[in-house]
């Protein structure tokens, strides 16, 4: 048969020619590294020149883009705001907030462990962290710490990162999910940089010894504000956190206090006797 | 975050299970192209006109699906252009595999050849953002059957 058909034949092919040689694990470190460095490097660009775009948007221009807070508080729940706005008042004036800039503090009755400043000049102070703080000076270091965020722009600065990253990453990577101001609206709490929370931090630090004389109650907050992250720090691994670790917030406070020769061991100003009242623990 | 151990994890598992079945694969194809050697499987149109022949059509087919860890390197590979290599094996595992499978079917016809081989590849379309997943390749032939065979 075959001596009738012997132009009929399939030589064996030689093994890889229709494949690569390349090891694939080398091939993949090296596209991942690079795409990593591209995506960081967009990013990061992204990110800062959307910060600065939107840190020129004046004050007034982002009250209009917040809302009005529907306020809806029990007669103590007012106390309690009343109290609050006090403080802001002392801050305020401490760190020479202009006038265009006023700051609204809200109260909210529920459990949650937080505090935080958003768009408009809003703070945020949830009962849940209120309760743990024990004298006045903590509660003045925390809403001072939020209303420098207000101070240097922070929300609005932070939402234009967030625009600019997520705009630049849905059109490099192909992806459609751009949805920064959805449902949740400009009520929550925006992700801000470790360089922002430090230096909210030593205008927080500052605004204090101005009102008190003295640093006492700085560090206090920064210890209760560590001993709330226990549970997150179980689920999240040290790295992955981009606000500062309470640690190295201290740390910076505590140098602070030293170069300036701060008293931390000035007299704290009790809290008014019917805050409990005020908080109204609904359980 | 979390989710970037998971699929790291994923992709170290599914490059060890995936790189095994490959070399498994490469060579049981290499073992049964030298014994299916004997049976020449060409594109040639217009068979051989020596003597009487069966004429009928054999096919094989075959669907390989690439693992994860080759799709997400394909995905780099996408976005960077270039060869991508990922795939390159995928095919080539499905082309012969499809071609055995097709003469392993016209040896049992007792073929004495096959002509007029073609073949059919579809990409079956999986998963988010209609990354491929597995490719289908048919491959068809006429297969020559001599009639003296037979009697």
């Amino acid at each position: 048969m075959t001596d009738k058909q012997p132009f009929y034949s399939n030589p064996l092919i030689p093994e890889g020619i229709n494949t690569s040689k390349a090891h694939p694990v080398k091939t993949f470190f090296k596209l991942l590294v690079s795409f990593i460095l591209i995506v960081a490097l967009t990013a990061w660009v992204l990110g800062k020149s959307g910060g600065y775009l939107f840190s020129l948007i004046p004050f007034e221009r982002e009250i209009e883009l917040a809302e009005l807070y529907p306020e809806d508080l029990e007669p103590e729940e007012s106390k309690m705001q009343a109290y609050l706005e006090k403080l802001v008042g002392k801050i305020e004036q401490a760190m020479d907030i202009p006038n265009n800039m006023p700051i609204h503090v809200h109260y909210v009755n529920d459990s949650t462990q937080n505090a935080f400043a958003t768009l408009g000049g809003h703070l945020f102070i949830h009962r849940g962290l209120l309760n743990k703080l024990s004298n006045e000076n903590t509660i003045t270091m925390l809403l001072a710490h939020e209303v420098a965020h207000v101070k240097h722009r922070d929300p609005i600065r932070s939402l234009g990162q967030e625009l600019a990253i997520s705009t630049g990453m849905a059109l490099l990577l192909g992806q459609s999910d751009i949805k920064l101001l959805g449902e949740a609206g400009l009520y929550t709490s925006l992700k801000f940089s470790r360089e922002m929370e430090l230096s909210c931090d030593k205008e927080a630090v500052n605004a204090l010894v101005k009102i008190y004389g003295h640093a006492n109650g700085a560090s206090e907050l920064f210890n209760i504000l560590s001993t709330l992250g226990d549970d997150e720090l179980i689920t999240k691994p040290d790295f992955f956190v981009t606000h500062p670790q309470e640690e190295s917030r201290l740390g910076q406070i505590s140098r602070l206090i030293t170069q300036k020769n701060w008293s931390e061991t000035g007299n704290t100003q009790a809290l008014p006797k019917a805050f409990r009242t005020w908080m109204m623990i609904k359980e | 975050m979390y989710e970037l151990f998971f699929i790291f994890i994923l992709l170290i598992i599914s490059y060890f299970i995936g790189t095994h079945r490959e070399k498994k694969h490469y060579k049981s194809l290499i073992s049964r192209e030298k014994v299916l050697n004997s049976l020449p499987a060409i594109s040639v149109k217009t068979p051989p006109k020596d003597k009487a022949y069966n004429q009928q059509l054999v096919i094989g087919n075959v669907t390989i699906s690439v693992d994860y860890f080759k799709r997400f390197l394909a995905t780099l590979h996408n976005f960077f252009g270039g060869r991508v290599t990922s795939y390159e094996t995928l095919l080539d595992r499905a082309r012969r595999e499809a071609l055995l499978r097709m003469k392993e079917a016209a040896s049992l016809e007792k073929a004495s050849l096959v002509v007029n081989v073609k073949y059919e590849t579809v990409a079956i379309y999986t998963g988010r953002r209609r990354a491929i997943g597995s490719v289908e390749i048919l491959a068809y032939g006429t297969a020559m059957i001599p009639l003296d065979n037979e009697a």
